[in-house]
């Protein structure tokens, strides 16, 4: 059985009358990547600020490696890396001052911390600026080094907190791959984001929280199949000439729900898998050239908005 | 080695390492360096104007006494000014978070970030003083004793006492306010309020006032007069004072400024005064007649002001002894270095003797932290008698007053600081631990 590093058990914490997470459990086997899901004031910030000691549930409780972070936070901060969503560091030192600093607070001894901050710049490609201020770096640099802070002591979790945001596309790109790369280095990540198609990426297991629930937690695989079967499979038939006559053909296929046409695509849904050789058939039948035709699973977007609703 | 002052240390030498990198420390440096040298020349001239002498002439720690007096309000606002940014400054920045992940106390970056403020601060002011106090040595030519220079140090040091509280003190806006303006702001409003107090009992009013122990103190109520023209007249000598000058057809207006009264231009006449205070009230009467007139103090050196027509002779167990003589503007100092016990003062004019009395020369233990910076006694310098000779004068006295205490003791003073510093620092911890600061 693999170890539990997270355990999160009934917790809720109020602000006055609005409950920002409310009687929320979940946890986190050791190398897991789980991603952290939900809107804008779900309560997956409160969730965090948790998690790390920063702030107390009002009831409940959570353990970081057997350690309750309300009782024992000493203890259970030195098995956790954080990557917050919005951070500053001090732009008079260079990397190697901070993470010598961070490594002191962290109580690594001289040699040990010497060899972390040389492991950890190499780790998030950051060597050739060791002994540069932090002044000029870019904010991909930042998010790099503020990464190779959170990895010094190889903490059991790393917590990372919407860690794209901000980034443009080339170090946005960077850091995901980055984070893919401790993925495969079976490290264990807890990370939140409302950027699904990164946590897609990045994430073997999701939670989903709104309103400061928990919705659904499981693997992205198992989510997908069971919208699958709520909402039947969807198949996609790209087109050279999608006409009117083609679409009425396609549509008069026993077994389709529904298309959405996208361009010279067509989305369609059906309820029954016998149905996908008619389509093709209807299709050429009807004088329409295919492209392609493929079938897709839900997508986590999908299942997000399943969950969570538009609008919602 | 524990966690705990790893962290302490940890904390502090980063911070050190931040404070000197940043132009802050300079610039409190430099301000206050062109502070100092202004009020040392400043104080310079506006002391040579008066009877006791050119600061410089009296060596570097007159010339720091002055520093100290016009600068009380500086310390506090140095340490404001270094350390407002202590902990807003991070949660502004956004590296509290960081700095609050890692497992740490949060007393222990509290105590670090203090310390590295307060250091900071205390080797500015330190650098200043002690190049201020040398170069004031060199300009005075006088070769300070040891004394001089523990009592010199010794005030210092407990500006650092004042300057910690401030420390304390902004450390704990810095952690219940959320925006570094509204930091700097409150603490300077509130220094601004509080600083006459926090100064006071820190160490100006020690420093100079005249009686510091706290007891009962002696009230001089009496007349000087400055010759000059017709005659102006300065009652002076209580706390609290009202005073007014009569001649033969009412008052006489004058002006009043704290303990003084100033009527001038008075031409020669008779006139009566009177003068009330805290538990006190005198009355005499005094006639002008001539503009002759001299100045005697008593310290451990007798010092004798007069004008240049005067004869000041002292006798001693039948002993002449010389004085050392400097002429100054219409006046001669006469100065009777180390003079104890009693003795027979003689001032004559042309063959006339104007005045002939004995004196006493008192040698009081000095007391308290008042002591560290005037080179006589405070006690000796509080009556600065200015007499005509040819005037009378009668109800001049010297009272103890019961009710009048005279500032605050030292052990007031150390205690109301160690509250004020002690308050703040628990506040600010209590603040910064319990509080969510991210």
């Amino acid at each position: 059985m693999a170890e539990t590093v997270v355990e999160v058990q009934n917790v809720t914490r109020c602000y006055g009358k609005l409950c920002a997470v409310q009687d929320l459990s979940l946890s986190v086997e050791k190398g897991e990547s789980f991603g952290f899901l939900g809107p804008n004031g779900a309560g997956k910030t409160t969730t965090i600020k948790m998690l790390t000691g920063f702030i107390k549930p009002d009831r409940g409780t959570i353990s970081i490696m057997g350690h309750d972070i309300a009782r024992e936070d000493i203890e259970a901060k030195r098995h956790i890396g954080l990557v917050p969503d919005e951070y500053g560091l001090y732009d008079d030192l260079t990397a190697a001052d901070h993470l010598r600093f961070y490594g002191r607070l962290l109580g690594m001894h001289h040699s040990d911390r010497e060899a972390a901050i040389e492991r950890s710049l190499k780790r998030v490609e950051l060597s050739e600026q060791t002994n540069k201020k932090t002044k000029g770096f870019s904010h991909g640099m930042r998010q790099r080094l503020v990464i190779a802070q959170a990895l010094m002591h190889d903490p059991a979790i790393l917590f990372l907190d919407e860690p794209t945001t901000g980034l443009d596309p080339v170090g946005a790109k960077e850091v995901r791959d980055l984070i893919k790369k401790m993925t495969g280095e079976g490290m264990t990540l807890f990370i939140s984001s409302h950027l699904l198609f990164e946590v897609q990426e990045m994430c073997k297991s999701v939670a989903i929280i709104n309103r400061g629930r928990l919705l659904k937690k499981d693997t992205i695989e198992n989510l997908s199949t069971v919208l699958k079967n709520k909402t039947g499979r969807q198949l996609i038939l790209l087109l050279q000439n999608p006409v009117e006559p083609v679409y009425k053909a396609v549509a008069a296929v026993k077994g389709v729900e529904s298309i959405t046409v996208e361009g010279q695509a067509y989305k369609v849904r059906v309820n029954n898998p016998e149905v996908q050789f008619e389509i093709p058939k209807a299709a050429v039948d009807a004088g329409g050239r295919i492209m392609a035709y493929y079938e897709v699973n839900p997508s986590l977007e999908d299942v997000f908005m399943d969950l969570v609703g538009v609008g919602k | 080695m524990t966690g705990f002052i790893y962290t302490v240390i940890t904390v502090f030498r980063k911070e050190m390492w931040e404070h000197f990198r940043t132009k802050r420390l300079i610039v409190i440096g430099a301000i206050f360096a062109f502070v100092y040298v202004l009020l040392a020349l400043y104080g310079n001239i506006l002391t040579g104007a008066g009877t006791s002498g050119y600061n410089f002439e009296r060596g570097a720690n007159a010339v720091l006494t002055t520093v100290l007096a016009f600068t009380g309000f500086f310390p506090g606002l140095m340490a404001i000014v270094i350390s407002y940014t202590a902990i807003v400054g991070e949660r502004s920045r956004k590296s509290l978070i960081l700095l609050t992940s890692k497992p740490v106390k949060r007393p222990a970056l509290f105590l670090g970030k203090f310390l590295s403020s307060y250091f900071a601060i205390v080797l500015v002011y330190m650098v200043v003083m002690t190049v201020g106090f040398l170069g004031c040595v060199a300009a005075s030519g006088k070769v300070p004793s040891l004394e001089e220079i523990g009592r010199a140090f010794g005030a210092m040091a407990f500006v650092l006492f004042t300057m910690a509280a401030w420390v304390a003190f902004a450390m704990f806006l810095s952690s219940y306010l959320k925006n570094p303006i509204t930091v700097a702001v409150a603490a300077i409003m509130i220094w601004f309020l509080v600083m006459p107090i926090v100064s006071q009992i820190g160490f100006i009013y020690w420093i100079m006032s005249n009686n510091n122990d706290g007891a009962p103190r002696n009230v001089d109520v009496g007349l000087q007069q400055v010759p000059f023209g017709n005659a102006t007249v300065v009652l002076s000598g209580l706390e609290s004072p009202a005073y007014a000058v009569y001649n033969e057809t009412g008052p006489v207006p004058g002006f009043a400024f704290g303990s003084y009264y100033t009527v001038s231009n008075l031409p020669p006449g008779n006139y009566s005064w009177t003068a009330s205070g805290t538990g006190i009230k005198r009355a005499g009467t005094l006639s002008i007649d001539g503009m002759h007139s001299y100045t005697v103090s008593f310290g451990p050196n007798l010092n004798v002001q007069a004008a240049r027509d005067l004869n000041v002779t002292l006798e001693k167990g039948g002993r002449l002894l010389a004085p050392k003589t400097e002429s100054k503007g219409p006046f001669t100092n006469y100065t009777y270095e180390n003079e104890t016990g009693e003795g027979r003062l003689v001032i004559s004019s042309n063959g006339t003797v104007l005045f002939s009395g004995n004196y006493t020369l008192d040698r009081q233990a000095r007391r308290g932290m008042g002591a560290f910076m005037t080179q006589t006694p405070p006690d000796y310098v509080k009556y600065n008698q200015l007499i005509n000779p040819d005037s009378a004068m009668t109800g001049y006295e010297k009272v103890l007053d019961p009710d009048s205490r005279a500032s605050i003791s030292p052990s007031e003073g150390a205690g109301a600081l160690a509250v004020f510093f002690g308050a703040f620092m628990l506040l600010g911890l209590l603040v910064f631990t319990k509080t969510e600061m991210v």
